[in-house]
C-alpha cells in the first residue's frame, strides 16, 4: 500500500488521469492530494470563509469523480477543476443571495466621477502590506465585487490564469472577460483611492 | 482630451495584451496627461497590493477537511461495487 502511493506521487498528471479513468481510485486520489490547497485557497478567497471553502472543496471533488469520464484532456486539468470549483462557488453565492453581476449602484456612479481628480497614491508609504488598515481594506473591498467579477479578478490577477484560460471555465468570450478585469480592477482601485484621499495629511505629502 | 477611450487600454496595457499601435497612442497620452498616468500607477499598484496580500494568506488544507473528501469517496467507491 505505502509502496503504491509512492509510486503514484512520480507519475506525471495525465498519467494519473489515464489511471483513474481506469477505475484506480488511488490514482484519483493522488489527484486531490495535488490540487485540494488551490481548490480550498480559491474558496477561500471565492466564499470567505473556511466552512464554505471545505464544502465547496468536497463538491468540487465529488463532482469531479463522476465527471472524469467526460474529461477529454481538451483543457488542462486544473482548468477543467477550475470550472466545477467556479460553478459550484457560484451556485454557493446564488443561495447566499450574493449578487453576481450587479454592482452596488451608488459605487457605479462614484467610478466615472472620481476618475477626474485621484492623486497619485502609489507611492504613498502607506500603500504598503504592512499597513493593516489597508489589508483590511483590500479583503473587504474584493469581497465587494458582485461574484462573478471577484471571480474573474482572482482568477487573473491573483492565480494569473490567462484570460482564453478564464474564458473556457466560466463560457464566456475573451474580450467580456477582460471588460470584466477591467471593471473590477477600477472598483477596487477606486476604493483604495478613497481611502488614500480620506486620509490625506496623516501621512507623507505626494 | 478623451481620457474615457484610454481606461480600458490601461488595463491591457497592464497585461501585455495591447498591439504595438495602441501602445504607443497610449503612452503618447500617458506623457501628457497626469490624470491617465495617476490612474495608470495606481491601478498597477492595486493589483500588485491585491496580488500579494492574498499570496501571504495561502493556507493549507486542514486535515479533517482533507480526510472528509476520502472518507466520502470511499463510500462512493462502495456503492460502485453494487
Ligand atoms: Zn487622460
Amino acid at each position: 500500500m505505502e509502496q503504491k502511493s509512492k509510486a503514484l506521487a512520480v507519475l506525471k498528471e495525465n498519467e494519473l488521469i489515464e489511471r483513474a479513468k481506469n477505475k484506480d481510485h488511488a490514482a484519483f486520489e493522488e489527484l486531490v492530494k495535488r490540487n485540494q490547497a488551490r481548490i480550498y485557497n480559491l474558496g477561500l478567497k471565492l466564499l470567505g470563509n473556511k466552512e464554505d471553502a471545505a464544502d465547496l472543496l468536497q463538491e468540487t471533488f465529488i463532482n469531479a469523480y463522476y465527471a472524469l469520464p467526460k474529461f477529454e484532456g481538451k483543457s488542462a486539468f486544473s482548468t477543467w477543476l477550475y470550472r466545477i470549483a467556479t460553478n459550484n462557488a457560484f451556485m454557493k453565492m446564488r443561495k447566499k443571495k450574493i449578487p453576481l453581476v450587479r454592482f452596488e449602484s451608488d459605487r457605479d456612479a462614484s467610478e466615472q466621477k472620481n476618475f477626474t481628480d485621484v492623486p497619485d497614491w502609489s507611492n504613498d508609504p502607506r500603500a504598503h502590506l504592512k499597513n493593516e488598515e489597508l489589508k483590511i481594506l483590500l479583503e473587504k473591498s474584493v469581497d465587494a465585487l458582485p461574484g462573478k467579477y471577484k471571480t474573474i479578478f482572482v482568477l487573473h490577477d491573483i492565480e494569473g490564469f490567462s484570460t482564453e484560460e478564464i474564458s473556457k471555465m466560466l463560457d464566456l468570450s475573451v474580450p467580456a472577460v477582460k471588460s470584466r478585469i477591467h471593471r473590477s480592477r477600477m472598483f477596487l482601485r477606486d476604493k483604495l483611492s478613497q481611502y488614500f484621499q480620506s486620509h490625506a495629511g496623516h501621512g507623507a505629502k505626494l | 482630451m478623451k481620457c474615457e477611450k484610454y481606461l480600458e487600454l490601461i488595463s491591457l496595457y497592464l497585461d501585455k495584451e495591447l498591439d504595438q499601435m495602441l501602445i504607443d497612442d497610449l503612452e503618447e497620452h500617458l506623457s501628457l496627461c497626469a490624470r491617465c498616468l495617476a490612474l495608470f500607477h495606481t491601478m498597477e499598484k492595486t493589483v500588485s497590493l491585491s496580488r500579494t496580500y492574498y499570496k501571504q494568506r495561502h493556507c493549507k488544507v486542514p486535515r479533517n477537511v482533507s480526510s472528509q473528501i476520502f472518507y466520502h469517496l470511499r463510500i462512493i467507491y462502495k456503492k460502485e461495487k453494487f
